[in-house]
């Protein structure tokens, strides 16, 4: 895939606002096809309300988000927050296939062992998430990133999700964001860590109220 | 189950991609993934029935064994169970998809959430008064109901039911950003639910007496088929401005 003409993703003097309270004003940011933009602040700058925002959880209230050129949100971004949206009831294939099936793909028993065996849990997928670790339970919805290309979702908002990795599996991350931007892709992602693959920078300190 | 990161395979990522099939999730998938999410969760509603079972065992060892008292107070022993059955399962309704993360994930993904609502309900309602109006007809032992009066309470309960857990399911929602929002479920449907209860226990008393007691069934079906035609949307509403929280 080629470089879109437009960017993907623009951020026009908008707010960071959860409720009433504005945490961040007048935030500036343009994300390009190819692009890794590393979002960093201090604790309560507003990172997680920002990715809430744009991933439609959260109203933008004043400032302008455009996406590919256009004021609502056209595509499906991938959005991968603190709660990961696996249910404990559900073996650790099934919870991925429903992760996958949201964006409209009907992953075989093939892909899925792929997908699990690129984050390391192969021979788990019969198993109840319920008995997973914490950074297990985070490979399983990382597991999706190994599926999904930018004719899929060309967006990724990622809020921490190298919390509870090990530093193995965060480089094989890494390759794999760096795969994704190169294919067409953009990465808005939150990381407390060093992120080698980054590109752009967005500090959220400089926009504090 | 123990793995190290030596025995994980290398993978090429830019060698697989999936085709789009559709353009989101579509109801079937939706469907499967609710329905094992219930299945293999038996506990959670297991808990309900179980509960259901115990007041109507109870109920006739306490009254007594004269068989008038327990005819006359059967079709409201089994109502009263049935009610209380199902507020007491609508607890974790919605409250696990928002703390999981899975209803953020369907907002995201611009899933319907009306239809998500709408296919939740359905299959809680599947192992919930589906299964209750199945065992309603032990009122035929325990409270020695004809088994005439027994059908008609069976029709009762799956007719009025849906309305019950529509309800419920509102007021489980309107509840999920409060603390210990699920104390107040009961107080806040008990209240709308009374009618249902009223009109189905006494049509299934029409019937037993001789009289036509289909209109008010009627009327209970159409009350049902109204509110689970608009209470998802409601629903879905309700569940949305619980981000905002």
């Amino acid at each position: 895939m080629t470089a879109l003409a437009t960017p993907l993703l623009v951020l026009d003097e908008l707010t960071v606002q959860r409720g009433e309270i504005p945490l961040c004003e007048a935030v500036t940011l343009h994300l390009s096809a190819g692009s890794i933009c590393h979002l960093i602040g201090a604790n309560g700058t507003g990172k997680t309300t920002l990715l809430m925002q744009l991933a439609g959880l959260l109203p933008v209230l004043t400032g302008e988000v455009v996406y590919q050129g256009a004021a609502t949100l056209p595509i499906q971004p991938l959005y991968v927050s603190h709660q990961l949206g696996i249910h404990p009831n559900l073996t650790v294939a099934q919870n991925l296939t429903f992760l996958l099936n949201l964006y409209g793909l009907a992953p075989s028993a093939t892909d899925i062992n792929e997908a699990l065996t690129w984050v390391g849990l192969q021979g788990f997928e019969t198993l109840s998430s319920s008995h997973l670790s914490a950074g297990q339970t985070r490979r399983i919805t990382l597991a999706r990133l190994y599926l999904l290309t930018p004719d899929v979702t060309p967006l990724w908002l990622l809020d921490e999700p190298f919390t509870a990795l090990d530093v193995d599996m965060v480089a094989r991350m890494e390759d794999r964001l760096r795969d994704f931007a190169n294919a067409g892709g953009a990465i808005l992602m939150t990381s407390h860590q060093a992120v080698g693959v980054a590109n752009q920078v967005l500090d959220l300190s400089d926009y504090m109220v | 189950m123990s793995q190290t990161d030596s025995t994980i395979q290398t993978m090429n990522k830019s060698s697989h991609t999936l085709e789009v099939t559709a353009r989101g999730i579509s109801f079937t998938q939706l469907w499967r993934r609710e329905w094992q999410v219930k299945q293999q969760g038996a506990v959670q509603w297991l808990y309900p029935l179980v509960l259901f079972l115990v007041i109507i065992t109870l109920f006739p060892l306490a009254v007594g064994s004269e068989p008038a008292l327990l005819q006359r107070l059967g079709v409201s022993a089994v109502w009263i169970a049935a009610l209380l059955s199902l507020v007491m399962g609508v607890d974790g309704l919605f409250k696990p998809a928002l703390d999981n993360g899975t209803l953020a994930q369907l907002v995201v993904a611009k899933a319907s959430l009306p239809l998500w609502v709408l296919i939740r309900l359905a299959i809680h309602w599947i192992f919930s008064s589906g299964i209750v109006a199945a065992l309603s007809l032990l009122a035929v032992p325990l409270f020695q109901l004809s088994w005439f009066e027994a059908w008609i309470l069976m029709a009762s309960i799956v007719t009025g039911s849906p309305m019950l857990l529509m309800l419920s399911a509102v007021a489980s929602s309107l509840t999920l950003s409060l603390k210990n929002g699920a104390v107040l479920v009961p107080l806040i449907a008990l209240p709308m639910q009374l009618p249902v209860l009223i009109f189905a226990t006494g049509a299934v008393d029409l019937f037993a007496t001789g009289l036509n007691g289909l209109p008010i069934l009627a009327l209970l079906l159409a009350g049902s088929i109204v509110s689970v035609l608009v209470m998802p949307w409601v629903i879905a509403l309700t569940l949305k401005m619980a981000w905002l929280n």
